[in-house]
C-alpha cells in the first residue's frame, strides 16, 4: 500500500519534462532533482544508490541520503567500494567524522580489497585528510607491492596537493614495482605533467 | 686529430640530458622538467610498441618543453597509426594541453579527415576544446558527432559534462536537455547529470 502510494506521488514529476531551461536553474536544487528522478526508475545498484545519497548530500537533503546509504548497505554490504562511496559523498559535504566511519565499515567489509583502499586513499588525500590517506594508501601497498597502477594513482594525488615528498615515494615504489613496463614511465610522467590533475 | 675526435666525442656526450643514476625518491622529489624527461625517455628506451604511448612519450617531452623530441615522437606515432583516430586525438590533446593552439587545431582536423567515423575520438576533441573554452571548436565536432549517431545521449551528456566544468552552463544544458530527450527512463543519465552538478556546483 505504501509503495503505491510513492509511486502515485512519483508520477507528476516522472511525467514532468526536463527542458534546457531546468538545467539552467539552481545547481544545487538541479542536483536533487536529478537524483529525485533517477531514484523514482528504482534502482537496485548498490553504488548507484549510493551515489544518488550524493547528490542529495550536495543539494542539503541529508535525510534522503541517509536513507539511500542504508539502502545501498543493505544491497552489498560487503563490497568494499559501496563504503569508499559513502565516505567520498561525506567527505565533499565537510562531514568528516561520518566519511571516516564509512572508511572503517569498507575496512571490515572486504579487508582484502586494495583497489578500494587505494580509491579511498584518494578521497581522503583529495578531502584534505593526508595522514589518514597515507595510513590507508600503507595498508594497500601491503597487500600487493607489485600493483604499480594504485602506486601512480596515489602518487598522482599526492602532487595535486602539492605533496612532492610523498609523491616522489609513491612514484618510486610504482617504478621498483615494473620498471620495464612503458606504460607505469608514461603513467609518471604525465603525472607530472598535468600537476596531478585527473582527466576528466 | 685523436685530440680533436676525442673533444667531438666528448662534447656531443655533454650535450646529452644524462640518464639518472636511479630512479629512486630523490630522484622523483627533484627537478620536474629532468622527471619528465627521464621518465618519457625511459619510455621511449623500453620501445613501445603502441602508437598511443609513443604520443604519451611525445606529451612529456612537451611538458618538459622539448619540443624536438617530441615532434619526433609525435611523428613516429602518426607514422606507425596515420589513419587512428586515438592516436591523432593524443598528439592533437598534447599539443592543446601545453598551449599550442594552432598546432592542436590542425592535429583534431586529422581526425575527421582521417578517421572520419572514429565516434569516441570526435567526442573527445569536443570535450578536450570544450575544456579549454574553445566552444565554438568543440561545439563543431560534436555537430560532426551528431551527424554520425543522433541518439548517443551518452556523449551529448560527456560533452555537457566538460561544458560544464568550463563554466558554459547555458550550453551545457542543450545538451543535457537533449540527452535527456532521448532517454528519458534512464537512471544512469539522471544520475550523471545529478553527480557533475554535485561536482560543479563550488565552481559556478
Amino acid at each position: 500500500m505504501r509503495h503505491l502510494a510513492c509511486c502515485l506521488l512519483a508520477l507528476p514529476l516522472l511525467a514532468q519534462g526536463l527542458d534546457e531551461a531546468t538545467f539552467r536553474g539552481d545547481p544545487r536544487k538541479l542536483a536533487g532533482t536529478c537524483a529525485d528522478r533517477a531514484r523514482l526508475l528504482r534502482p537496485k545498484d548498490g553504488k548507484m544508490l549510493a551515489e544518488y545519497g550524493r547528490s542529495f548530500l550536495a543539494a542539503g537533503e541529508r535525510a534522503k541520503a541517509e536513507e539511500c546509504f542504508m539502502a545501498a548497505r543493505i544491497e552489498k554490504a560487503r563490497d568494499a567500494d559501496i563504503h569508499r562511496l559513502i565516505a567520498m559523498a561525506w567527505l565533499r559535504a565537510g562531514q568528516r567524522t561520518e566519511a571516516l566511519k564509512a572508511i572503517a565499515d569498507m575496512q571490515v567489509a572486504d579487508p582484502k580489497d586494495r583497489n578500494a583502499f587505494t580509491r579511498a586513499a584518494v578521497n581522503l588525500q583529495d578531502g584534505g585528510l593526508a595522514k589518514e590517506a597515507d595510513s590507508l594508501m600503507e595498508r594497500a601497498w601491503i597487500l600487493d607491492p607489485s600493483d604499480w597502477q594504485n602506486c601512480v594513482a596515489f602518487g598522482r594525488s599526492c602532487l595535486r596537493k602539492a605533496r612532492r615528498d610523498t609523491a616522489a615515494k609513491w612514484f618510486a615504489r610504482a617504478s621498483q614495482a615494473k620498471p620495464q613496463e612503458e606504460r607505469m614511465w608514461n603513467a609518471i610522467a604525465l603525472a607530472y605533467a598535468d600537476h596531478g590533475a585527473e582527466p576528466i | 686529430m685523436r685530440a680533436v675526435l676525442f673533444a667531438l666525442t666528448a662534447l656531443s656526450l655533454a650535450a646529452q640530458a644524462p640518464a639518472p643514476a636511479a630512479f629512486d625518491e630523490a630522484f622523483f622529489n627533484g627537478d620536474r622538467r629532468v622527471i619528465l624527461q627521464g621518465c618519457a625517455d625511459k619510455a621511449r628506451s623500453l620501445k613501445p610498441k603502441d602508437a598511443k604511448y609513443l604520443a604519451e612519450c611525445g606529451r612529456a617531452y612537451l611538458a618538459a618543453l622539448d619540443k624536438p623530441k617530441a615532434e619526433a615522437a609525435f611523428r613516429e606515432a602518426e607514422g606507425r597509426e596515420s589513419k587512428d583516430g586515438q592516436v591523432l586525438r593524443l598528439i592533437a590533446q598534447a599539443w592543446l594541453k601545453h598551449g599550442y593552439k594552432t598546432e592542436a587545431l590542425e592535429g583534431y582536423e586529422k581526425i575527421v579527415q582521417r578517421d572520419p567515423k572514429n565516434k569516441d575520438a570526435i567526442t573527445q576533441a569536443g570535450v578536450d576544446l570544450a575544456e579549454v573554452g574553445l566552444v565554438n571548436e568543440a561545439e563543431r565536432y560534436m555537430g560532426v558527432l551528431a551527424t554520425l549517431e543522433k541518439g548517443d545521449w551518452e556523449r551529448f551528456l560527456l560533452f555537457g559534462r566538460a561544458l560544464l566544468v568550463a563554466g558554459q552552463r547555458k550550453k551545457a544544458a542543450f545538451w543535457f536537455a537533449r540527452a535527456a530527450a532521448l532517454k528519458p527512463n534512464e537512471e544512469k543519465l539522471f544520475l550523471e547529470i545529478s553527480r557533475t552538478f554535485a561536482e560543479t556546483q563550488s565552481v559556478m
